[in-house]
């Protein structure tokens, strides 16, 4: 992804000025804590209107296809998105087939089970798998670790490398985690995105 | 399934879930009341069952449907792109919880309407009356409990809580404020039901169309409410204008509502018309005179006059003289393009034609009285009520000692008579007038056997207690014209029977009178107490015993002979009793010795008495 002289304010918070960086397929964004990296997120996704510049995505990705497909965003209260439903709910009101996925069979997701009932990681990856059978190629996660627990996150650091080793994703994050330093890391700093340099 | 999905997640909400089942059970458990002596009284418990029913089914329908709204992450999917109108997800929900809620209440209505259908041993015309009468009693308030609850729900997922707080403060405050009216102010009746019922056309009987939009204009103006509070970034200006909005709504519907409350009208009209008789000059007998004839005949109860009679005149004629039921009062007489003067003392009315080929009397509007209402709503005009100009004077009313106005009291003969059923607006025109009746309300006909019925609507009943009826006045009738020759060549005696009334009386009258029937052309109709105990005795065996002091009341106009001849007949015929016929021999002018002495007879002997009776009243007559 390649941003060019972006320009991102909210609400009067100037979050990115003038900005032009390559982020990597598999990187991650800290930010600080008063940086709504939701917003971060939906404007590199382009769900939100960024001020100034443009934002590139990589073709070979896309393959083709229009930006506004390829991104699948998972936000940070995504352990709230169809609360009460069943997996299998949620295909028919999206009348979409219902299809397991090897991810479903390797993290056990029973097509019956509540989303309530699931953990936490179970959920991002139903979210993840829910994105793979829409064709999309491209992860934004905002703060996917919030919620997690010790065992969630060792198990989300082995999805990242082995079972999303191929994707092209992007987590936006307040704190640097030791499952993260095989990605590339920038920071937002001074309203520029940086590489992340390690005091 | 969608709708597996639905009940999983109304299931979840256990609490409110049993809070309904309760309700239901106790407002099924309440409607079924054994002790009733009327199918519709369980209206009445609105006054209990609505206000506790609307706070369920609104806690119920906001924790459902926020339930619903915060559980589906529509931005989300739109975010993403998943499907065009993720909305659509959250509508199709709603939607199916709703036909979910309204089947609910269909098969409460159905339950209700069909057990009281039970319990009266009444049958399907019964079920049509009552089934509708719980959709407006009950769904309705129910409905507004749940478009509010729906509304809240919306605001509160996807706008803040705060908001929905707000809203639903201001929905609530408006249902305690309506609700303390309709408890405090007897006129203020739309939501609940605390007088008599069934009593037409005083009460709910008669306006439940209009009722019906009144509440539907609630339901929408709720909508309109939450509209507003959505549309408004500021809750408290969402907060003004909502508030604003039902102030005005409430205004403008209770104005609207106050013209189908005719309460007070008519009862002040039955007071008006006490005095007027009490006070009427006592001097009977004007004669009546001059030549006319009834041309054309209009009646439209919401026009600004209600009745329409153009009549013809003899072109010499100066001066002509008629008789009007005294209730109906004329607005004006045209004629040869100017007002006629006229004069209306009691019930007669002198008019100077002054030459005129013709004549229009426009009577005014007063919407009639208990008696003989004259509405939108609800027209009672039977012929015998004198309602348009009769060349014959006769007694209507009448105060007795006790101070209690009876009506009926001296019929006019016909042998040609016309009842008109249902139509709001009725036009006749024509050179020979039938004996006229306009009937319009809570009635509904039945053809039986060659036999039209008109029933009050409470009091509908089986096809096979009809014709029992039916069968009975034939009955009454072979013997009575059987028993007294005279009557033989009668038109009471030649006609077959054609159509039979069943019409609540007054409430400003006694419930029982010998003046409570009438008898023309085949036309039976019978004025029966409203508060007459269907439960159990359907109307029609009321009528039975009744008919057997009625008919030969109308016959002989005599107070002995027709407590004689209703004794006989139920003996002859073996009607079962109920007990009217001591109830009428109590406030006769009979002596008990005398009504014991003929009660101990044997049938030949009261056949005998009977005949010895009325061939003295022919020879009185003569």
């Amino acid at each position: 992804m390649e941003l060019k002289n972006v320009t991102l304010k909210h609400r009067r918070q100037l979050i990115l000025h003038h900005c032009s960086v390559n982020l990597p397929s598999q990187s991650i964004i800290l930010a600080k804590n008063h940086i709504r990296t939701d917003i971060v997120a939906k404007a590199l996704a382009g769900f939100h209107p960024i001020d100034e510049g443009e934002i590139h995505f990589d073709e070979q990705a896309a393959k083709g296809k229009r930006n506004k497909t390829v991104f699948f965003v998972i936000p940070e209260n995504y352990h709230q998105l169809w609360r009460n439903y069943r997996l299998q709910d949620i295909s028919i009101w999206l009348n979409r087939p219902f299809q397991q996925s090897a991810l479903w069979k390797k993290y056990r997701l029973p097509s019956h089970a509540s989303i309530d009932s699931l953990t936490m990681l179970q959920r991002l990856i139903y979210l993840v798998s829910l994105g793979q059978s829409l064709n999309r190629t491209v992860f934004i996660f905002d703060q996917p670790t919030k919620h997690f627990d010790f065992e969630n996150l060792e198990h989300f650091y082995h999805f990242l490398r082995h079972d999303f080793v191929d994707a092209n994703y992007m987590i936006l994050s307040n704190r640097i985690e030791n499952g993260f330093t095989d990605l590339s890391i920038y920071q937002i700093h001074n309203a520029k995105l940086v590489a992340f340099e390690r005091r | 399934m969608k709708w597996v999905f639905i009940s999983r997640m109304a299931s979840r909400l256990k609490a409110e879930a049993s809070f309904i089942f309760v309700f239901s059970g106790v407002l099924i458990f309440v409607c079924l009341n054994p002790h009733t002596i009327n199918p519709a009284e369980w209206i009445l418990y609105t006054k209990y069952l609505v206000p506790i029913g609307m706070a369920v089914w609104l806690f119920f329908s906001f924790r459902l449907h926020v339930s619903l709204f915060t559980s589906t992450p529509i931005h989300w999917i739109a975010m993403n792109d998943i499907m065009p109108n993720p909305q659509t997800i959250v509508f199709c929900q709603a939607l199916i919880v709703f036909v979910c809620f309204f089947a609910w209440q269909l098969a409460l209505a159905g339950i209700i309407a069909g057990a009281v259908v039970i319990n009266y041993s009444a049958g399907w015309d019964l079920f049509t009356f009552l089934f509708p009468l719980y959709l407006i009693h009950f769904l309705l308030p129910f409905l507004w409990a749940w478009m509010i609850g729906l509304s809240a729900g919306a605001v509160y997922a996807y706008h803040s809580s705060k908001k929905a707080m707000l809203l639903v403060g201001v929905f609530v405050l408006w249902i305690i404020v309506l609700f303390s009216l309709e408890y405090c102010n007897p006129s203020f009746s739309l939501w609940i039901n605390h007088r008599w019922p069934y009593i037409d056309p005083l009460f709910t009987l008669t306006f439940q169309k209009e009722r019906v939009l009144i509440k539907l204009a609630y339901i929408l103006s709720s909508i309109a409410v939450y509209g507003v509070f959505r549309s408004m970034r500021r809750s408290f200006a969402g907060l003004a204008a909502g508030v604003t909005l039902v102030i005005f709504v409430t205004f403008f519907l209770q104005h609207a509502q106050s013209k189908f409350q005719l309460d007070d009208i008519l009862l002040a009209n039955d007071a008006k018309l006490y005095q007027q008789l009490k006070h009427r000059d006592q001097t009977k007998n004007i004669p009546l005179y001059g030549y006319w004839k009834i041309k054309e005949i209009e009646v439209n109860p919401k026009s600004t006059y209600p009745i329409k009679i153009t009549l013809s005149l003899h072109p010499n004629e100066r001066t002509v003289r008629f008789s009007i039921n005294e209730q109906f009062q004329i607005d004006h007489i045209q004629g040869g393009g100017k007002r006629l003067p006229f004069q209306q003392q009691g019930n007669v009315v002198q008019v100077q034609t002054n030459g005129a080929p013709s004549m229009t009397i426009y009577y005014r509007h007063t919407f009639g009285s208990t008696f003989y209402p004259l509405t939108s709503g609800v027209t009672l005009l039977p012929f015998e009520a004198n309602w348009y100009p009769q060349s014959m004077d006769s007694t209507l009313y009448d105060i007795d000692s006790s101070g209690t106005l009876h009506s009926n009291v001296e019929t006019k003969t016909c042998t040609r008579v016309n009842v008109i059923v249902g139509k709001e607006k009725y036009r006749w025109h024509g050179d020979h007038l039938p004996c006229l009746s306009v009937i319009n309300g809570p009635y509904k006909q039945i053809q039986v056997q060659h036999t039209r019925f008109l029933v009050y609507k409470p009091f509908l009943t089986t096809t096979r207690n009809y014709m029992e009826l039916k069968h009975q006045l034939v009955s009454i009738r072979n013997e009575l014209c059987h028993v007294f020759p005279n009557l033989a060549n009668t038109d009471y005696c030649t006609k077959e029977v054609k159509s039979i009334s069943i019409i609540p009386k007054s409430i400003n009258t006694t419930n029982l009178s010998l003046y409570d029937s009438t008898v023309a052309d085949g036309t039976y109709t019978f004025y029966v107490d409203p508060f007459l105990d269907v439960n159990g005795i359907p109307a029609t065996k009321h009528i039975q015993e009744l008919a057997a002091f009625f008919i030969p009341y109308r016959l002989f106009e005599n107070e002995q002979i027709s407590l004689f001849a209703g004794l006989y007949l139920m003996e002859k015929l073996h009607i079962p009793s109920i007990g009217y016929g001591n109830r009428i021999a109590e406030k006769s002018s009979i002596d008990s010795t005398t009504w014991e002495h003929y009660m101990a007879l044997s049938i030949k002997e009261k056949e005998n008495i009977l005949i010895q009776l009325a061939q003295e009243r022919g020879k009185g007559d003569k």
